[in-house]
């Protein structure tokens, strides 16, 4: 390979260190949660946070899955959002956004101009709580944390650029042959849309997964607890699930004391498995988004 | 009034696709406008529809919103909080892309990106929790560092003066590998063949990082410094909430525009001060971004958000 003077050589070992240094460090984090999930009480009381568990001790993930309903409520509450919020996100998009492109639409530039102004201004948290909650009665109710989050201009953007790349000729050769609009949308436009549908629901999907605020605001039942609003309930007191265990938990535990820290950690691994699981996937689209986004936003 | 129908009935099924949306920013978008009356008075629930004839106070919540020591005081935190975000966020992006790109195996660099990517994933939340394993103050791990070295107990969550850097390293942790992106992208769109003719001439891989990335690396770095600019008293309420909850103690560095507008409404029951504050923040905000793309216009069409 090409030689490196000595100046270069220390440049090269500087970026070497700073890149894998901050790479760990971003994984520090996560290994000392992890480590905490599987330690016990006893040794957390005692030694505090390690980088090693001092034992292999499965108490929180059993108390988490069998121990308290709590958390498989808020994991089901968490799937059935994210999955029916990405759903709707990338219908409503896709729907507003294709006609966009068309150019015999002659309202076309007006009603771009309409979504892309809620990008400048909004009404700010009152109106909007006050909408929800007294004029849409949303209020403890599960379509609050589907619904509001399903459209933004942003996505409408993307996606229209993306279908702004279709050969025009697709649809002027099916309108021809006797298709109308809506058949071309969802026939020929869609299915040549993959990759930008893939990247919006990804982001969609990520935004429904990590959703709390609106939790916070609107919901005060705790069967609608999404997962990450319960990690932040458990996160302020330290408590909160401890009061859900029942006698099935004081079973499994099996005469140990409650692991508090470690319920906790356990708890918000688990919110995260599924990201790690599909991380390969998530990285992929989501570079690939990011990039779209920054080349036209 | 004729070629409308005509128009709506030529186009009936593009005008069906797009009317669920049309009725979801209407709905969503533009009718909490209307909700902007809110902040000029002094609201009560049961007076009229939707409290829209509770009495009409004018100026007042603005009034004593800014006569009071709070706004100066949040409007502060947030632009403060915000500013280091941006310039940390965007130096340290600047500079992991500069690495990763530089790395002579290919195998390290990808990982390496990887594991930075990956924080950005990770909801405030859980990050919370995380942060919690770290600076608590009985067993967290760098209170036992302290103990370790002979020195005291610090205790992380009572004293404001440390959060701006604490927030600013957990931003880092969970902002940079998402901005590294824009730039990598960015440096793969540099013509090889500059640097090419630079080693010809004898250039080190300094110089050249130093003369061809960074500069070629500039109109990128002032496009998204501008473009946070335009949001730059929007706080990030998602991050403050989590990590710092209704702490009243760290209040002083770390209560922003956001939080305190929550709190206006949701605790103290001020709805016509939380409103008025927010318009404030909305004004304010609606001609930081008007002229961030004013600017960025100027120095180059392609990247105006409009």
């Amino acid at each position: 390979m090409k030689k490196l003077n000595v100046g270069d050589r220390m440049l090269l070992g500087f970026l070497y260190a700073c890149t894998g240094l901050f790479s760990l460090l971003c994984l520090f984090p996560l290994w000392v949660a992890l480590v905490a999930s599987f330690s016990d009480e006893m040794s957390m009381v005692r030694n505090g946070y390690g980088l090693w568990p001092a034992s292999f001790n499965l108490t929180a993930y059993k108390l988490v899955f069998t121990g308290t309903d709590s958390v498989m409520q808020a994991y089901l509450i968490t799937i059935v959002t994210t999955a029916a919020g990405t759903l709707l996100t990338l219908i409503v998009t896709s729907a507003f956004a294709y006609p966009l492109t068309v150019k015999t639409l002659k309202a076309r530039r007006q009603i771009s101009l309409y979504a892309y102004a809620t990008m400048l201004f909004n009404g700010g948290l009152v109106p909007t709580y006050i909408l929800t909650t007294r004029l849409l009665h949303l209020q403890n109710n599960m379509l609050v944390l589907i619904i509001p989050a399903a459209l933004n201009a942003y996505n409408v953007f993307l996606m229209r650029n993306y279908f702004a790349t279709l050969p025009d000729a697709l649809a002027e050769s099916a309108k021809i042959d006797g298709a109308n609009d809506m058949y071309i949308f969802y026939k020929i436009m869609l299915p040549l849309s993959k990759p930008i549908l893939a990247t919006i629901g990804l982001f969609a999907a990520m935004g429904y997964w990590n959703e709390w605020y609106k939790v916070l605001l609107f919901i005060d039942d705790q069967r609608l607890y999404t997962l990450q609003y319960l990690i932040m309930r458990i996160q302020t007191q330290v408590d909160f699930l401890q009061s859900s265990l029942g006698a099935r938990a004081r079973e499994a535990l099996g005469g140990q004391s409650i692991p508090s820290v470690g319920l906790r950690m356990a708890t918000a691994m688990i919110s995260i498995g599924p990201i790690i699981l599909l991380y390969p996937f998530l990285q992929k689209y989501f570079l690939k988004g990011i990039t779209i986004g920054a080349v036209k936003g | 009034m004729r070629w409308v129908l005509r128009e709506i009935n030529v186009n009936k099924f593009l005008y069906a696709l797009l009317l669920p949306g049309i009725l979801f920013f209407f709905i969503f978008n533009y009718l909490p406008l209307v909700g902007l009356y809110y902040a000029f008075v002094d609201f009560n629930p049961m007076a009229g529809l939707y409290g829209f004839k509770s009495e009409f106070v004018g100026w007042y919540n603005l009034k004593f919103f800014f006569t009071s020591d709070d706004w100066i005081h949040i409007t502060f935190n947030t632009v403060f909080l915000n500013a280091l975000f941006i310039v940390t966020g965007l130096t340290v992006q600047m500079l992991m892309a500069i690495g990763l790109n530089e790395l002579r195996v290919r195998f390290l660099s990808r990982t390496f990106q990887s594991l930075m990517f990956l924080p950005n994933f990770i909801s405030w939340t859980v990050v919370a929790v995380f942060a919690s394993a770290i600076f608590a103050t009985d067993g967290g791990l760098l209170n036992q560092m302290l103990n370790a070295m002979g020195l005291q107990t610090f205790n992380f969550y009572q004293d404001p003066d440390v959060w701006p850097a604490l927030l600013v390293f957990l931003r880092l942790w969970k902002g940079v590998g998402f901005g590294t992106v824009i730039y990598l992208a960015t440096i793969a769109g540099i013509d090889q063949e500059i640097y090419e003719a630079a080693k010809i001439d004898g250039a080190s891989r300094t110089q050249s990082i130093l003369r061809i990335t960074v500069p070629l690396l500039r109109p990128t770095t002032v496009m998204l410094f501008i473009l946070s600019i335009g949001g730059i008293v929007v706080g990030d309420f998602g991050m403050i909430y989590a990590l710092v909850g209704d702490n009243p103690l760290l209040r002083p560095t770390t209560d922003i525009i956001d939080t305190y507008v929550y709190r206006a409404l949701r605790v103290d029951g001020n709805i016509g001060m939380s409103a008025a504050v927010s318009l404030f923040q909305s004004v304010v905000g609606f001609i930081m971004v008007l002229s961030a793309n004013g600017l960025v216009k100027k120095m180059d069409k392609d990247s105006a958000l409009f």
